[in-house]
């Protein structure tokens, strides 16, 4: 759980209103954090359970390295609970109709029942082998009796999303060399924790 | 029903606050006309418009859901837009004329439809309106291009990229010139200019882009327009005759029900809401909806099909650099349009400035490179990733098609069923056009092709104009046949593609549409 010294803001960590940052309700107060942030303070989950954000954050870091600590989990729940029209995850251009939420979960449900069957174990146990094992079956479709949306289209998906996270923002744009020059900044950089204890 | 809150009368009641009821609603104020503007979506301004992919996602579809069914379904929510400003909104400012073997597809093919106009009828309203709009081009070396007024400012710098592909083109033999872009390489008409900083489809803050928050809804505010956002119209309403549309009813976003009276009533909601709300319009005068005794009102649904080619080149491209839509263009083959087995014109928008993610980010090009393969390829792309967008014509089919649905929105309303797919000729288009790409990036020096899937580009048709009133549902200025007062302005009405991007004609065949309202109202 967090604590309200955890989650203490600074006036930096108060981002104004963008696409990452996402606002939380503490002590009656609202906080805006990136996702990253709200990650690293334990913000609590509105529609994933625990069960549902291991299972993502563990296939979205076999698919794109650095998005479990970028957020990913984080950014997809705040989406998920948005009232329709007002979801900005990348699956609102691919034919995917609001609420999303049905989607994500029914996938992860079946990415969940892949990993106890071929492995035994739930995604947050697997080894990085058995995890990159699945997500190539994903890519393929390989997994059979899959009860949800194609694995593949999931895939994409969820990469999508998680390539929002890590190379969608100010700071992943500008690590891999490309100058984000914005002409209105959609907000801070990320934050870390420590950053924001200060 | 329940309570309806029966509201003030207007000159020009215009629904949909995209780029063709802006213009409409300017005009009208300046010919002192009051204007009410209705726009389905939430309001935007310039300072909401934020550099970013994510928050881009916002300015398009967020209203009620469209089916979409076929082989090439029509991509509604990527394609049309939501709020002030509508689709022209996150535009990429492509401006490009149709050409004279544009409109007479049926005559000269036996294909599609023929438009009720010429090319000499749209012209001199292409070149009123780019002197309005801005438009950076060199029209001497765009030698495709119709006849017309030069372009009222210089054309944009070439970056890298445009640079290393040119070398492709030029090397087989084709063509290419400075992509015509409503963006203003100076400034213009208090505007500023373009910084290449590759924003366009987050919406351009600064005003060197050309869409409404900055072209025609400034002017239609200052001359006393109004707009009430949030607001979905339902239906039109119609006088006892059924001749005459004597306003709309239109739901808040409290779900309250309004209906506001005018003497001329323009749908201007893009292609497929248009013809959700003329189906909607059921009455005992008009039962299979209004302006739809033809039976034609949402057929001919098009959208251009669209691929990108892509690729790694030895050189540094700064593919971050430039406007969104392309830096170069070749429209070498567009003459041609029957190709034997296949059929249309095409064109390549070249160089289009790439952000790192989104649809068409550089990581979402290559899906297949995942793992720990993926950040290397990243930062290898960063520095030298290239890409072009091959732009074909959709072939005008009948069952192709805007229908309602049986499911409702929120509001009751049903929702639009869109039926779309591309038949073999025009598939082999799309394979011809593609193939080409391919041996142009590879005569480039790409060290690696790779080409993305066939997409949907650009929404038109679903309320075409024609000379017929049993086979279409407008005239040549977007009046209905079935309504002395009623038009249709937007894509919609177009009667085929062609292959070039549809926001200039759309302004120039929306003057048409005001001044020829402005004679008879």
């Amino acid at each position: 759980m967090h604590t309200d010294k955890k989650i203490q803001a600074t006036r930096r960590s108060f981002l104004k209103t963008s696409a990452m940052a996402m606002t939380y309700m503490v002590a009656g107060k609202a906080l805006m954090l990136t996702p990253a942030a709200a990650r690293a303070a334990q913000m609590p989950m509105k529609i994933l359970s625990a069960l549902e954000v291991s299972t993502l954050e563990t296939l979205c870091e076999a698919i794109v390295p650095g998005s479990r600590s970028a957020g990913i989990a984080a950014f997809v729940d705040y989406q998920l609970a948005e009232k329709p029209g007002d979801a900005l995850l990348m699956g609102r251009y691919l034919g995917l109709e609001p609420p999303f939420a049905p989607f994500y979960q029914q996938g992860l449900a079946a990415a969940h029942q892949a990993a106890l069957k071929q492995f035994d174990r739930p995604w947050s146990q697997l080894t990085e082998s058995q995890s990159k094992s699945l997500v190539d079956q994903m890519f393929s479709d390989a997994i059979p009796n899959w009860p949800a949306a194609p694995a593949s289209f999931l895939f994409f998906v969820w990469r999508a999303d998680a390539c929002d996270v890590v190379y969608g923002t100010q700071s992943g744009s500008e690590a891999i060399g490309v100058p984000y020059m914005a002409h209105i900044a959609p907000s801070d950089k990320w934050l870390s924790a420590k950053e924001q204890q200060n | 029903m329940e309570s309806i809150s029966l509201e003030d009368k207007f000159d020009v009641l215009i629904v949909g606050a995209g780029a063709a009821g802006s213009l409409i609603a300017a005009k009208a104020v300046q010919a002192g006309k009051t204007v009410l503007i209705l726009e389905a979506g939430p309001e935007r301004k310039l300072s909401d418009l934020e550099s970013s992919q994510i928050s881009a996602r916002k300015l398009k579809w967020g209203g009620a859901p469209v089916e979409e069914s076929g082989n090439h379904k029509i991509g509604n929510s990527f394609n049309s837009g939501y709020g002030t400003g509508g689709s022209a909104l996150h535009h990429y400012a492509v401006w490009l004329r149709l050409h004279e073997n544009d409109f007479n597809l049926a005559s000269e093919h036996g294909v599609g439809l023929d438009w009720p106009i010429n090319y000499k009828d749209l012209m001199p309203y292409y070149d009123r309106i780019q002197a309005e709009a801005g438009i950076s081009g060199d029209a001497e070396a765009e030698k495709w291009r119709p006849e017309g007024a030069p372009y009222p400012m210089p054309a944009l710098p070439v970056f890298a990229q445009g640079q290393v592909i040119k070398k492709g083109f030029n090397k087989l033999g084709m063509a290419v010139s400075p992509l015509p872009l409503a963006i203003n390489s100076q400034p213009y008409k208090g505007r500023s200019s373009c910084l290449y900083d590759g924003w366009c489809d987050a919406g351009c803050p600064i005003g060197a882009l050309a869409n409404p928050l900055v072209t025609y809804l400034p002017q239609a505010f200052a001359g006393g327009a109004s707009i009430r956002h949030d607001s979905t119209v339902s239906r039109v309403l119609h006088n006892a005759s059924g001749r005459k549309a004597t306003g709309v009813e239109y739901f808040d976003a409290e779900g309250a029900v309004h209906q506001v009276l005018a003497e001329q009533v323009v749908l201007s909601a893009f292609a497929v809401q248009n013809a959700r709300i003329l189906l909607n319009s059921k009455s005992p005068k008009h039962p299979a909806g209004m302006a739809n005794s033809s039976d034609k009102v949402g057929r001919y649904l098009m959208t251009h099909p669209a691929q990108l080619v892509l690729g790694l080149f030895e050189q540094q491209t700064d593919c971050h650099l430039g406007a969104t839509g392309g830096q170069l263009l070749c429209q070498d083959d567009y003459a041609n349009k029957d190709k034997g087995d296949a059929f249309g014109s095409y064109q390549w928008l070249i160089g289009n400035a790439t952000k790192p993610n989104d649809l068409l980010g550089i990581a979402t090009g290559r899906a297949d490179i995942y793992g720990a393969a993926l950040d290397p390829f990243m930062r290898k792309a960063a520095k030298h990733f290239g890409q072009m967008n091959f732009v074909g014509e959709d072939t005008p089919l009948a069952d192709n098609r805007i229908t309602l649905s049986e499911r409702k929105d929120q509001f009751g309303l049903p929702l639009a069923a869109t039926h779309h797919s591309i038949n073999e000729r025009t598939r082999a288009l799309v394979t011809e056009g593609v193939k080409q790409g391919v041996e142009v990036f590879k005569a480039a020096g790409a060290t690696e092709t790779w080409t993305g899937p066939t997409v949907a580009m650009h929404l038109m048709g679903g309320t075409v104009m024609g000379v017929d009133a049993k086979e279409s549902v407008c005239d040549q200025y977007g009046r209905c046949h079935d309504m002395d007062n009623l038009y249709i302005a937007g894509p919609g009405v177009f009667p085929s593609s062609g292959a070039v991007n549809p926001t200039f004609t759309v302004h120039a065949l929306a003057l048409r549409t005001v001044e020829k309202m402005l004679a008879t109202g």
